[in-house]
C-alpha cells in the first residue's frame, strides 16, 4: 500500500496489513511502537541496553502474533505495554540491579531550542525522577509510569496489568506519595521556581 | 506557591513530552525480524504433473514395454480365435477333442503301400 495512506490507519489495520504481507506496514508500526516501548522500558529498568533488547523482543513477538491477531480484542499498543511490564518484570527478577540512569542514557529532549542550562537543569530533573522511580517497588513504578508518563487510563492500565481497575487507582496513589516522599530530599534539584512557574 | 505535588505534576509533565529515541542500529533489527517473521503471499508449488492412466497401468505391469508385448500377445490371440488359419483347425481340433482317426491323415502319400491285393 502506498505511503501516505497508511498515515490514518490505526494499529490494527497496519498489523492485519503486515500479517497480508504488505512491507511498508512493519515500517509504519516500528515508527508509531517503538519509541513507546523503548520510553517505556528504559523508565521501568533504568538501562538502554536493556530497553533495547525488551523492544526488539516486544516487537518481535508483535509480528508473530499478527497472523492470529483477533481483531477488536485489545488494542495493539495496550497488548505491547502488557508484554514490556512483563519482560522488564522478568529481567529485574532475574538480572542483579545496575546503576540508574546516568545523563547520557536519559532520554534526549526533543526540543532542541532550549538553552544550554535549561537543558542541564531539565536533565538533572529528569535524573531525579528516574532514581526516585527506581526506588519503587515493581507494581507501583508500572503504574505510576503507565498513569502519569505515558498517560494511560486507569481501564486501559488495569488490561496492561492485568488487574483490576482499584488495584490501579492503589497503586498509583500510593507510588505518587512514595515518589512525592523520595524526591522531598532532593528539592533544590527539582523545585520549579516562580519564574519558571510563570513562563509555564 | 508550589507544592511538592504540582512539582511532581510537573516533573511527570517534563518526562511525559521526552521521547525516546530508537537508535538506528535497534530500528534495523526490528525490521529485520519483521522481514523474516511476515507471511510471504501464497505461491502454488511447482508440483510434478501426476501420472495419466497408461502410465499407471504399465507400471502395474512392469514398464510400457511388457505392456506392448503383453497387448501384442492378446491381440494375436485375439486374432487366431477369430480368423482360425486352416493349417491350425487340425491341432485346434485335438485340443478341444474333436479329431477322430478317420478324419486324421497321418501318412497320405503312402496309402498305397497297405493296400492288399
Amino acid at each position: 500500500m502506498p505511503r501516505d495512506t497508511l498515515a490514518d490507519v490505526s494499529d490494527e489495520t497496519l498489523l492485519v496489513l503486515y500479517a497480508n504481507g504488505d512491507p511498508e506496514a512493519s515500517r509504519r508500526l516500528t515508527a508509531r511502537l517503538a519509541p513507546r516501548i523503548l520510553g517505556y522500558a528504559m523508565r521501568l529498568l533504568a538501562d538502554r541496553a536493556e530497553a533495547e533488547d525488551v523492544t526488539q523482543e516486544t516487537m518481535l513477538r508483535l509480528w508473530q502474533t499478527a497472523p492470529k491477531w483477533r481483531s477488536g480484542e485489545a488494542q495493539v499498543s495496550t497488548w505491547a505495554y502488557r508484554v514490556v511490564t512483563n519482560l522488564c518484570t522478568d529481567l529485574r527478577r532475574a538480572r542483579m540491579r545496575r546503576p540508574a540512569v546516568t545523563l547520557d542514557d536519559a532520554p534526549e529532549v526533543a526540543d532542541g531550542a532550549k538553552s544550554v542550562v535549561s537543558r542541564i537543569i531539565e536533565t538533572d530533573r529528569m535524573t531525579a525522577l528516574q532514581d526516585a522511580l527506581s526506588q519503587l517497588p515493581d507494581r507501583q513504578r508500572q503504574a505510576v509510569v503507565l498513569r502519569h508518563i505515558e498517560g494511560m487510563t486507569n481501564p486501559q492500565i488495569a488490561q496492561i496489568m492485568e488487574i483490576g481497575v482499584e488495584a490501579v487507582e492503589s497503586l498509583t496513589a500510593r507510588g505518587k506519595r512514595s515518589l512525592a516522599a523520595l524526591l522531598a530530599g532532593r528539592k533544590q534539584e527539582i523545585g520549579y521556581d516562580e519564574s519558571e512557574e510563570e513562563e509555564a | 506557591m508550589m507544592t511538592e505535588n504540582d512539582d511532581l505534576d510537573r516533573l511527570f509533565a517534563a518526562a511525559a513530552e521526552q521521547q525516546a529515541h530508537p537508535s538506528d542500529g535497534l530500528v534495523g533489527r526490528i525490521l529485520a525480524d519483521a522481514d523474516d517473521l511476515q507471511p510471504k503471499p501464497a505461491t502454488r508449488a511447482r508440483t510434478a504433473p501426476r501420472p495419466g492412466w497408461f502410465a499407471t497401468l504399465a507400471d502395474w505391469f512392469g514398464g510400457e514395454m511388457s505392456l506392448a508385448g503383453m497387448s501384442m500377445a492378446a491381440l494375436t490371440g485375439l486374432y487366431l480365435g477369430i480368423a482360425q488359419p486352416v493349417p491350425l483347425t487340425g491341432l485346434t481340433n485335438l485340443v478341444t477333442g474333436n479329431a477322430t482317426l478317420d478324419s486324421l491323415d497321418l501318412l497320405p502319400s503312402n496309402g498305397a503301400l497297405w493296400t492288399q491285393e
